[in-house]
């Protein structure tokens, strides 16, 4: 097997595609003894004219199956040329050859070749549907990426939705829960509300009417209130500070000054009534049912409001006064904190309607009134050294 | 195809992708994108097999850039009306209620009709050896980044004239880009009707 390297293919290249018979001569003259030795150029050049295939060509030449490809790209380069040629309106020897053996490779390569409408019309088919092959490549890209991407926006609206839902099924729920809670608490400050009323107008009663006993109770509420989400804290107990004593008037011992020699001994009784706890209790509960609004609905609420209002009244009227009852030989003193009664002193023995008494140092004096009288301390010095030398001697 | 990313589509009006796409390909994927949800949600009011809906969107599109890129096109309508309108073609073809016809259509003022082509264009068989040969030849071409293709695509696609590719391409007159034009479609052929050859051993 032949094998023709690419520098000689490139000769018998320049050999076909030069039309000019002398060069083609010179060539042979050049080459014979080396390449055209080898091939034989005749062989090929027959061949090519007569349209013989160039297996049957290889074959005659003993060439290697490579150097027949090129061959045969050497041959189509031939073809070519001449038509192009013949179509510009040229010719040459192998043009005339090669029609004359009616080549029918060559012919229906000039055939194809001469119709340029049809190759024309070919290369425009060719090129649309260049064109759309590649549309269908970008937009079955752009699909996929479509179909995978999320802009920004997109991304915005579907976590802004999902975050709304979420806040509505929040809200929703709060509201059932604070639906239930307000019902409850309408429930259960009515309820307080009566129990109020009725504490309130009991204890009115009781502060204002009754003499003997013991008007005031400890009041309770019941502590499970504040245990309810969301209401306002109430106090649950409210002490009202009581004392009594019983006391003997103190009257001058000296032997001198106002009493004479008179020793007369009585005793009086002492009733004190701490209002502050009281007062500050009934505060708090206005504030319970007007400003944290416990009851802001319903017919309970302004009486209520009223009620607790003029207790808190009535009981600053009172705050710091007296009443001496001179039968009983009792004093109510209604004062804001349970004191020290150092003494009661008596100027006068002999009038039991009059005396002082000494709280915490100061002098009172007590004279009989069924009504609340106000505590006023004694301020004149002479009344003071007065008392303070009767208490010396009764020490 | 070169692509030209732009991501922020409110750039470009109807009539300035228009010129884009007289020019370059760089304008598809805008026009794509943007028109794409609209035109495939109003083909599935009208048409069940949604899995279609995306292949004649693709040619509804492809329709819209050869009819642009033909002499004297001028849009009479917006983009999405006639991409609206030719997928609906498409859809009562594939629903045999006609075979091809013409559409009219209301432009955006509501006054103006236009005749839609409402497929795209036939071309010769594409599975002819010489169509087949001639399109890996322009690939060659292109990858090469030759002038010469360029050229041949902007007469033969796009239907320039002369004039505007030398102006374009910077050539000095209209001649030289003939010319120039002639030489690139020589090789062109040449190199077509070498490998056509090779069949025929």
């Amino acid at each position: 097997m032949v094998k023709i390297n690419k520098d000689d293919i490139e000769i018998i290249r320049k050999y076909f595609l030069c039309f000019d018979k002398g060069i083609r001569n010179q060539m042979r003259h050049t080459l014979s003894g080396t390449l055209f030795d080898i091939i034989n150029i005749s062989v090929i050049e027959g061949g090519f004219i007569e349209g013989e295939s160039v297996a049957n060509i290889a074959s005659k030449l003993s060439i290697s199956d490579s150097s027949a490809g090129e061959i045969e790209k050497i041959r189509n380069e031939y073809y070519i040329s001449l038509a192009q040629l013949y179509l510009e309106g040229e010719s040459n020897d192998d043009l005339v050859e090669i029609v004359w053996c009616q080549n029918p490779i060559f012919k229906k390569l000039l055939n194809d070749m001469s119709d340029d409408k049809s190759f024309e019309k070919d290369m425009q088919s060719a090129f649309i549907s260049l064109h759309r092959d590649e549309m269908k490549r970008l937009f079955q890209k752009l699909d996929e990426e479509d179909e995978f991407e999320l802009s920004d926006k997109e991304i915005k609206a579907a976590i802004t939705s999902v975050e709304r839902e979420a806040m509505i099924k929040r809200f929703k729920e709060l509201d059932k829960i604070e639906e239930r809670g307000r019902i409850f608490k309408l429930i259960t400050r009515y309820a307080i509300a009566a129990c109020l009323v009725g504490i309130i107008a009991g204890g009115s009663y009781l502060l204002l009417f009754t003499t003997k006993t013991d008007r005031f109770n400890k009041l309770a509420v019941k502590d499970s209130i504040n245990n309810r989400p969301g209401l306002a804290k109430i106090e649950t107990t409210a002490y009202i500070e009581h004392a009594e004593s019983k006391r003997l008037v103190l009257t001058d011992q000296s032997g001198s000054g106002f009493a004479g020699n008179v020793k007369n001994k009585y005793s009086v009784i002492i009733k004190q009534n701490g209002l502050s706890s009281q007062i500050d209790y009934y505060r708090k509960q206005l504030d319970s049912v007007t400003e944290k609004r416990i009851i802001t609905v319903g017919p309970g609420a302004n009486s209520i409001n009223i009620q607790i209002s003029r207790q808190i009244d009535s009981l600053m009227k009172i705050l710091n006064t007296y009443t001496y009852h001179e039968r009983e030989k009792m004093v109510e003193l209604n004062i804001s904190r349970i004191s020290v009664v150092k003494n009661i002193i008596s100027i006068e023995p002999s009038d039991m309607s009059f005396f002082y008494i000494n709280i915490a140092g100061k002098y009172y004096l007590i004279k009989a009134s069924e009504t609340p009288v106000k505590l006023i301390p004694v301020t004149d010095n002479k009344t003071i050294e007065a008392l303070q030398r009767i208490e010396f001697s009764n020490e | 195809m070169r692509v030209v990313r732009n991501n922020d589509e409110s750039n470009y009006t109807d009539a300035e992708l228009v010129n884009i796409l007289k020019e370059s390909t760089g304008g598809l994927d805008v026009l794509y994108l943007r028109h794409k949800s609209y035109c495939v949600n109003f083909m599935k009011t009208m048409y069940k097999d949604h899995e279609e809906l995306k292949d004649i969107y693709h040619d509804a599109v492809m329709v819209f850039y050869e009819k642009v890129n033909t002499p004297g096109f001028v849009l009479t309508c917006s983009i999405q009306t006639y991409l609206n309108t030719v997928c609906r073609n498409q859809i009562l073809k594939r629903i045999n209620h006609s075979n091809r016809y013409e559409v009219k259509t209301a432009g955006d003022n509501g006054d103006i009709w236009d005749v839609i082509a409402d497929t795209l264009s036939e071309i010769d068989d594409v599975n002819n050896e010489r169509i087949k040969t001639m399109k890996k030849v322009l690939e060659e071409i292109k990858e090469s980044s030759s002038k010469c293709y360029e050229l041949l695509v902007r007469f033969w696609y796009k239907n320039q004239t002369m004039e505007y590719i030398a102006a374009k391409m910077e050539f000095s007159n209209s001649d030289s880009a003939k010319t120039q034009k002639a030489k690139c479609q020589k090789q062109f052929k040449t190199e077509v009707y070498k490998r056509i050859l090779s069949w025929s051993k």
